[in-house]
């Protein structure tokens, strides 16, 4: 069974970008994933991060000031 | 021997990288900006964002998401003039201001009734800067400065013109379509409102690429709309950057061939000494006039000259004729420049240089103008 994720939505494909680069530099393992759109209109594309790495994955994009929101999301 | 002289125009040669990384992308990776989350989309918009961060490092911007692409420096500068919120009942300009300028003005002239007033200036366009301190201008006012002349390559002492405008609560916003890559702008540093530029110039990018920088976006409104691949549920553009000026699928080819040109800049070929010398050993011709910067320090990578009797066409077609030299003549779409220089209407001969010119492809010039100009 797959663990359970958590997807952080930004407001431009910009900032995925610049957090997808940042968690590969952090080497914090994330997926760029489409938004689902029961969640968000928001930029077409946005990050799954697995529920045990949401503490460490947030503090860094605090560090970074990259704004986001979170929601719990599991892709079928 | 490299006799392309026309790089004013659009630049030729570019860095290999140039062409070898839009091949790539266009023939083992596409993918388009932002629009979706498969892997060749990332690698896409991740080409386009590092284009993006390092056009900020060249120009002196602290926050990249400032900067939108635009297809060439003159959309970049209709967006930002006919974008202005801010209410200019007159616009001051260089004297040496380019028709990407010039035009949409005019239009904002004969729709709005904005009044274009240029600037006084020296012999050689350069803005005087004594009279500019005794011009009266008010809190707010916008002034268009054409950063390095696209006709005799006078650079404008921009540092001064910006710290004066900081003084007086000017807004400037700055052509950069000649300057960019060859000379340093410092957006942040000299407190630049706007600026507008091209990657197929200075940067030795591919045509179809370019932008402009805006310091306080909630002052511009876009005149561009339709779809950035968020808030899609909304009819009104974002307010978010750099999607709220970037409605459509960006040139990614041209950003990743943009990209590479900013990553794989050469080392110049010949010295500013070797220029100026140039220069000087034509100037000394007989029957020809240089256009050029009056002093050596603000002299861009390019100039003019004009001929006692032949034509500019006739020049420049002799110059291809006998000697393979690529140059462009007449009025180089900047006749207000011209009007400057007294050399309107018949124009010049525009010499454009570039880093991969050698000393020797610049004896050559001097030898084939010597030549062209015995009538």
């Amino acid at each position: 069974m797959r663990q359970p994720t958590k997807i952080a939505v930004f407001q431009t494909t910009r900032l995925v970008i610049k957090a997808d680069a940042a968690c590969k530099e952090a080497g914090i393992p994330i997926r760029i994933v489409p938004v689902p759109p029961a969640i968000s209109s928001d930029c077409g594309m946005c990050l799954e991060i697995a529920e045990p790495l949401l503490s460490e994955f947030t503090k860094l994009m605090e560090s970074l000031a990259i704004e986001m929101k979170i929601y719990d999301y599991n892709f079928l | 021997m490299n006799t392309y002289f026309d790089n004013a125009s659009t630049s030729y040669p570019k860095p290999r990288e140039v062409a070898s990384q839009m091949a790539h992308y266009l023939t083992e990776e596409g993918g388009t900006y932002g629009r979706a989350a498969y892997d060749r989309v990332r690698k896409a918009t991740l080409q386009v964002e590092q284009c993006r961060d390092s056009l900020a490092a060249v120009m002196g911007v602290k926050e990249p998401e400032k900067i939108s692409f635009t297809s060439n420096a003159t959309t970049g500068l209709n967006a930002l003039l006919l974008g202005l919120l801010s209410k200019q009942t007159v616009i001051r300009v260089s004297p040496m201001e380019h028709n990407a300028v010039m035009r949409p003005l005019w239009h904002l002239h004969q729709t709005k009734g904005i009044r274009i007033e240029t600037l006084p200036s020296l012999a050689d366009g350069t803005i005087d800067l004594e009279a500019l301190y005794k011009l009266s201008a008010g809190d707010g006012e916008l002034f268009v400065i054409n950063h390095l002349s696209n006709v005799n390559g006078v650079i404008q002492p921009l540092p001064e013109i910006c710290r004066l405008a900081v003084s007086r609560g000017w807004q400037i916003m700055l052509d950069a379509a000649q300057s960019l890559g060859e000379i340093p702008v410092d957006a942040s540093g000299w407190d630049i409102d706007y600026i507008a530029f091209t990657g197929h110039k200075g940067l030795l990018g591919p045509t179809g690429t370019g932008g402009f920088y805006c310091k306080e976006p909630s002052q511009l409104q876009p005149t561009l709309f339709g779809g950035t691949g968020s808030l899609s549920d909304s009819y009104e553009m974002p307010a978010e950057l750099p999607d709220r000026f970037q409605a459509g699928t960006p040139n990614v080819a041209g950003i990743v061939g943009l990209r590479a040109a900013l990553q794989n800049r050469p080392v110049a070929c010949h010295s500013k000494s070797n220029m100026l010398d140039c220069i000087k050993a034509i100037s000394q011709l007989p029957g020809i006039r240089v256009h050029g910067a009056i002093h050596p320090e603000q002299q861009g990578e390019l100039f003019s000259v004009t001929h006692e009797k032949l034509s500019p066409a006739d020049l420049s077609q002799r110059l291809f004729d006998r000697h393979g030299i690529e140059t462009r003549s007449g009025l180089h779409c900047a006749p207000l420049a011209h009007r400057t220089l007294g050399t309107f209407q018949a124009g010049t001969v525009r010499i454009a240089l570039s880093p991969y010119h050698t000393p020797a492809d610049l004896d050559y010039l001097i030898k084939a103008i010597t030549d062209a100009a015995t009538y």
